[in-house]
């Protein structure tokens, strides 16, 4: 058994962080802008330590750090790697994440059902 | 390292897959048999505030009030046989949704009056009531004032704890009268029910009691006008009993989906009544109607309860959206269900006491799904070839039995699957017109075309649950 790669670690770390919070941050954001109501803000960013977001943000993060234990992976794997599965991470992230309860992706699709 | 990060992964897909899973709990209540019943009344007025913009709730949006015309209360009945007890509450306000009604229940386990008894909340839907579900501000904000729906919660809670407190021997007895003529259905097929129910409890020392009264009609008798605070006609009808007899009243609202109201009274030159008169008189008329009634049917000191959680999907992308921008507090699952795979959580139960069963149902139920159709209805559904489900008629095979609607949530009207019509570039936004003409603006408050069906299948189990068929 190998030995943990503390580099990829605090990557992996740091990753999941950002996935995890950053799509619930950027939903307040936008409920900030409506409400202006700073405190419901700040107490409802608890919502992205809520479960499937949580667990699949985690989930993510280990397969990054797998990729990024990986010490032959090449430059321009890394290079195109990474960046694509950021973006499809917080994508994920995002769409899981819940707004009062509602996973994103669900209110989504209802006002895609009203508009289209 | 990697068959690690593999057990990791697998645990944390397992938690993720069966954490957005919604779980039916089991059937569960009590059925016992006992020398007499024990029984309690008790009730709390609602304090509102006049800090806050508080709407009128059941027509349309940012309507304030500007008074109160007859005090708000929360009502509570507490009935026991054999050691075991249920506390049905009935709060004067237009519907409360299950994330409020689990709210009180929390809050009343905390006392030991009522921490080891069945409890149900029911909203005797007013439409002269303050807002309580949130869909009455202005468009796409919450209308809910957190001072009032505090001030809902403690009353609830008040009036439980004071009806566990009154509890005395006595008797039971049931009884039921027509108000055919008062009542009107709005919307074909006109099915419903014709009675004013009661159960009377009468105390063994002699004191006045109260009654159970169930009607099945929208206490909207103050019409779509009115800016006073108001329990509507069931306050007249207690008040009008309360006068004659010294017994109190609880009031639960029955089968009265689409759309079943009180016709307007009139004066005896045939002139309508304004509306704060014709609450009035409505109100009157159904106490005397329960007054005048002859034969009283002593029920047997029995007690049945079961209750069970439903899931119910939601293809309402208006509820789904407010329940996004926080304004309905509805408990929702994640479960894959319907288009949008999303449910509620709500609750059916079924009550019987002594002979009388009650069907205690989360929204507002049309009649024609409880009772079917009256003979020779002469109707054509938009679906006919859709099959409603059972009827509750079939379902619990009597044809005397009580709704006791909007209690422990409030999902909406139910509508019968085979005359539901969504509007076809706006679903659930405008209200269908279909081939005879006829609007189907019910369907825009409801869940989906779904619900009536598992409500049904969850009233079958429930009625066939030992609690019920074991009679006590």
């Amino acid at each position: 058994m190998k030995s943990i790669n503390g580099r990829s670690l605090v990557f992996s770390a740091v990753f999941f962080l950002i996935i995890s919070v950053l799509p619930v941050a950027m939903i307040k954001l936008i409920g900030f802008l409506f409400t202006d109501e700073v405190a419901s803000v700040l107490l409802q960013l608890t919502d992205s330590f809520t479960v499937p977001p949580f667990a699949v943000s985690l989930l993510l993060a280990a397969i990054f750090y797998l990729f990024n234990a990986k010490k032959e992976a090449r430059k321009w794997q890394k290079a195109v790697f990474y960046p694509v599965f950021c973006l499809i991470s917080f994508a994920v992230s995002l769409l899981l994440t819940t707004v009062n309860g509602v996973p994103v992706f669900v209110v989504l699709k209802a006002a895609v059902e009203v508009f289209i | 390292m990697k068959k690690a990060a593999l057990i990791i992964i697998s645990l944390v897909l397992l938690f993720s897959l069966f954490s957005g899973c919604a779980v039916n709990s089991g059937i569960s209540g009590f059925s016992e048999k006992g020398e007499s019943f024990f029984a309690g009344f008790g009730k709390c007025e609602i304090k509102i505030p006049d800090y806050e913009p508080l709407y009128i709730a059941g027509y349309r949006n940012g309507y304030e009030i500007t008074g109160v015309l007859d005090p708000l209360y929360s009502r509570a009945v507490a009935l026991s046989v054999g050691g075991k007890t249920i506390v049905a509450v009935a709060v004067d306000c237009v519907g409360l949704v299950s994330g409020t009604v689990n709210d009180i229940k929390r809050e009343m386990k905390k006392n030991p009056l009522l921490s080891e008894v069945e409890i149900t909340v029911s909203a005797t839907h007013t439409h002269a009531g303050i807002d309580t579900m949130g869909l009455w501000g202005k468009v796409a904000e919450d209308g809910k004032s957190p001072a009032f729906m505090e001030a809902v919660k403690a009353s609830a809670v008040a009036a439980a704890v004071a009806a566990a407190s009154d509890m005395r021997e006595g008797s039971l007895y049931f009884s039921k009268a027509s108000v055919k003529e008062l009542l009107y259905d709005s919307r074909m097929p006109k099915a419903y029910d014709e009675n004013v129910y009661q159960i009377r409890f009468e105390p063994s020392d002699g004191v006045a009691g109260f009654r159970i009264i169930n009607l099945g009609a929208h206490a909207e008798a103050l019409r779509s006008e009115n800016t006073l605070a108001s329990p509507d006609y069931p306050a007249h009808t207690g008040k009008y009993i309360f006068e004659k007899t010294g017994d109190e009243y609880i009031y639960f609202a029955g089968a009265l989906g689409g759309l079943i109201y009180t016709k307007m009274q009139k004066d005896a030159n045939g002139v309508e009544l304004a509306p704060t008169e014709n609450v009035k008189k409505t109100g009157e008329r159904i106490g005397a109607a329960l007054l005048s009634v002859t034969e009283e049917r002593k029920l047997s000191p029995t007690l049945s309860f079961a209750t069970v959680s439903v899931t119910l999907p939601i293809e309402n992308n208006t509820f789904v959206a407010l329940r996004a921008l926080g304004v309905l507090e509805n408990e929702f699952v994640y479960n894959g269900a319907g288009k949008l795979g999303v449910s509620a959580k709500s609750r059916l139960s079924l009550l019987r006491i002594g002979e009388v069963t009650a069907a205690l149902v989360p929204g507002e139920l049309f009649p024609e799904l409880a009772y079917g159709l009256p003979e020779f209805t002469e109707f054509y559904p938009v679906n006919g070839r859709v099959k409603n489900p059972k009827t509750f008629k079939e379902i619990l095979n009597t044809d005397e039995f009580l709704v006791f609607g909007l209690t422990d949530d409030e999902i909406g009207y139910i509508v019968p699957p085979n005359d539901f019509l969504l509007h076809e570039s706006s679903p659930y936004l405008e209200e269908a017109r279909d081939g005879y003409g006829r609007n189907h603006y019910e369907e825009t408050n409801s869940l989906s075309p779904h619900t009536a069906g598992l409500i049904a299948k969850a009233l079958e189990e429930l009625a066939a649950s030992p609690f019920m068929s074991k009679r006590g």
